[in-house]
């Protein structure tokens, strides 16, 4: 699909109140023996250049947690004053998008499961050429590279070569708590009852949870209301917000 | 280093767009100011076009703004201000050692400065580590690694092409790196050059847009050694295979070794030219199979010391029972353990390794069923299923029969007993000797080896 006369995709503005994407506000209290302390502390580490490591695989489901991941180690690696490139999988599918890109210190490819069967071989090289530079690789997918149903073995053994975490999304009072901590960063006051009518409406996916909080955080202060369920519901029904 | 007026726009943008907006189009991005001009870099064309179509007005505004009273021009161009092609960086071609550029990368953590160094004999593109010291000896490799290091003892002399084929991650590409490496041990001046086939033909086709393609052939011609990794990419390229094909027969007439790696049998390569197949077999060619796994136990042992960590005998055999198809994910599973326990400050146990490859034995688990591999084995051979379980005893039966029970001792944790009862009720000393004629005939018939080689790759990957 040649997009060169499409924007880019989420061209949008950075809202101030929303809290920056970074490893401390990655949700996970739970045990240092879960998946996503474990996948969080290592990206960390592994963004700061302190694990000796030349990449990453990162899977789990949708909403799970894996691009705000990536995102925060671009960001850690881009405070260091490096160089970073971040490809989503869709995107990786373009002539050339793959090309160069072992100038950056780090190279993040995400939603590896939409890379197309034609791309594979791209980065195939793509990683050599990486591995060859000294280049960080941080991959992302919502499955194993077992499920990807990589048509190119060279490529899949790539995936595999360094450490693979894999990350649940959050669940039950998790989600709870989460969400809560995402009011909180905004400053804005939620009670259990908007929580849960939330969480009922958006399970287990975080991402559209923060989109609609974000919505929530504009919509209180443009209209100056308080977060009711009433108020709530109205800017869901109004902005069209997919919940389930 | 970025310029300091392209990191204050950052800054700026930082400010305006979104967290991927940046990481995707803005971040990649490298400027370097010249005079009134901040040539500002992109990594490739897509990224060039993006930029010049949704950016580059508002890049043109802050820089204006940011710079004055002095005018700036913003001009944005496809190019890392990183590499230099080794071919065309090359001042005095084809002299002694002076023709790779050797690109060094200082610490992430200290700057962004890469450099291109003066040229040096030792500038090959091998990586030190890959040693036959290092190189872990078994049955798989045996014969390879032996040839291997005959080669580099005498370059252009043992065996000439040496050409090294195999499934994915089993080490080829290490097997070739130590072959250039005991070579530059044995005879520190000599012109040795390690280059994967997509680089190859990236400097071919540059040479030609700089028409330099003398220089290309002068520069790869005057070399002692040519070590090509994954040769099945020149497939369907046929100016790359013209121009390698004039190289090779070059190289070959002077008596400089060539090593080549494909991930098949070359002859199977669709695409590649016959006259390079031809050629391609003139010198010695060995397969690398999958490591058994006394072999598996012994690399990981060899990599966890590499790394500074002592692994219990029970957790090294835990990971090779677990992972049988390559090296390269075998590494991969360590490194996992490795990275956990270091996270977690927890000692590497049986139990902890159990918890830390988890997923990935389920996901193993899952993919090889008895079931499975009858299904596959049936379609290579081109058989019915019902066959595997029939009592059929002729060869063309009975031999894929043979090795469907050893590749399911092999890739399933069922017994003996069990396997037999999933092949027509048959007895566990049927299998049994199943798995050892298999184990025989892979010893010494090539078509088997082959076929059991291939079965092994589908099932594994």
């Amino acid at each position: 699909m040649p997009i060169d006369n499409d924007p880019p995709a989420q061209l949008t503005l950075a809202l101030d109140t929303a809290p920056a994407t970074s490893f401390d506000t990655f949700h996970c209290d739970d045990g240092l023996n879960s998946g996503r302390l474990l996948a969080s502390r290592s990206i960390e580490s592994f963004a700061r250049g302190e694990l000796d490591e030349k990449q990453l695989y990162l899977w789990g489901e949708a909403g799970s947690g894996k691009s705000h991941l990536l995102t925060a180690a671009c960001r850690s690696v881009t405070e260091a004053g490096l160089r970073v490139a971040y490809v989503p999988g869709e995107l990786a599918n373009q002539p050339s998008a793959l090309e160069g890109l072992e100038a950056c210190s780090l190279v993040c490819i995400d939603d590896l499961q939409r890379l197309d069967h034609g791309s594979e071989a791209d980065l195939f090289h793509c990683i050599n050429r990486c591995r060859a530079a000294d280049t960080r690789l941080l991959f992302a997918a919502d499955r194993a590279v077992e499920r990807l149903g990589l048509m190119l073995p060279d490529l899949a053994t790539r995936l595999n070569w360094g450490p693979v975490f894999h990350i649940e999304p959050l669940a039950g009072v998790e989600i709870l708590d989460a969400l809560r901590r995402e009011f909180e960063q905004r400053s804005l006051l939620a009670s259990d009852e908007v929580l849960s009518w939330i969480v009922r409406r958006f399970p287990r996916d975080m991402r559209a949870m923060k989109e609609l909080v974000d919505q929530l955080d504009q919509a209180s202060l443009s209209e100056q209301r308080r977060l009711t369920v009433p108020f709530v519901r109205q800017v869901v029904d109004t902005a069209g917000t997919e919940g389930v | 280093m970025n310029d300091v007026l392209w990191a204050q726009c950052l800054s700026k943008l930082e400010a305006e767009l979104s967290e991927q907006n940046l990481n995707t189009w803005i971040r990649p991005l490298h400027a370097v100011r010249e005079g009134s001009r901040l040539k500002v870099m992109a990594p490739n064309r897509f990224v060039r076009d993006m930029v010049r179509n949704n950016f580059l007005v508002r890049i043109q505004e802050i820089a204006s703004l940011l710079s004055r009273p002095d005018a700036v021009t913003v001009e944005l161009v496809i190019g890392s201000g990183l590499q230099v092609a080794p071919v065309l960086a090359a001042e005095s071609v084809g002299s002694r050692g002076g023709a790779t550029a050797n690109l060094s990368r200082q610490p992430p953590e200290k700057s962004e400065v890469v450099t291109v160094s003066a040229p040096s004999s030792h500038a090959s593109n091998l990586d030190p580590e890959f040693t036959f010291d290092n190189l872990v000896e078994g049955k798989s490799n045996q014969f390879g690694r032996a040839a291997a290091l005959r080669i580099g003892q005498e370059p252009g002399r043992a065996y000439n092409p040496f050409l090294i084929y195999g499934s994915s991650g089993l080490g080829k590409t290490h097997l070739m790196q130590a072959i250039g490496n005991e070579i530059v041990r044995q005879k520190p001046d000599a012109r040795v050059m390690y280059l994967n086939s997509e680089r190859y033909v990236g400097e071919m086709v540059s040479a030609l847009q700089h028409s330099k393609i003398n220089r290309f052939k002068q520069f790869y011609r005057g070399l002692d050694a040519l070590l090509i990794d994954d040769v099945q990419f020149f497939a369907g390229k046929d100016q790359t295979q013209e121009e390698f094909f004039h190289n090779f027969n070059a190289l070959f007439e002077g008596g400089q070794q060539i090593v080549l790696t494909c991930d098949r049998y070359p002859k199977e390569v669709k695409g590649l030219e016959d006259r390079l197949k031809t050629r391609f077999g003139w010198g010695l060619t060995v397969s690398v199979e999958p490591p058994e796994l006394e072999m598996r136990v012994a690399i990981l042992n060899s990599k966890a010391e590499q790394v500074g960590v002592e692994l219990p005998s029970e957790v090294s055999f835990f990971i090779a029972k677990q992972i049988r198809s390559n090296v390269r994910e075998l590494e991969g599973a360590l490194r996992r353990v490795i990275a956990n326990s270091q996270l977690m400050g927890e000692p590497v146990t049986l139990d902890f390794a159990k918890r830390a490859i988890a997923d990935l034995v389920a996901v193993q688990a899952r993919v090889v069923t008895i079931e499975n591999i009858q299904k596959t084995v049936a379609e290579y051979y081109n058989i019915r299923l019902a066959d595997l379980s029939a009592k059929t005893r002729s060869r063309s039966i009975a031999r894929p029969r043979q090795v469907a029970m050893a590749l399911a001792k092999e890739l399933t944790t069922r017994s003996l007993p069990e396997i037999g009862r999933s092949f027509g009720g048959r007895d566990h000393t049927t299998v049994l000797h199943a798995v050892r004629k298999v184990a025989e005939l892979r010893e010494s018939d090539t078509g088997i080896r082959e076929d059991y080689s291939n079965l092994l790759r589908t099932l594994s990957s």
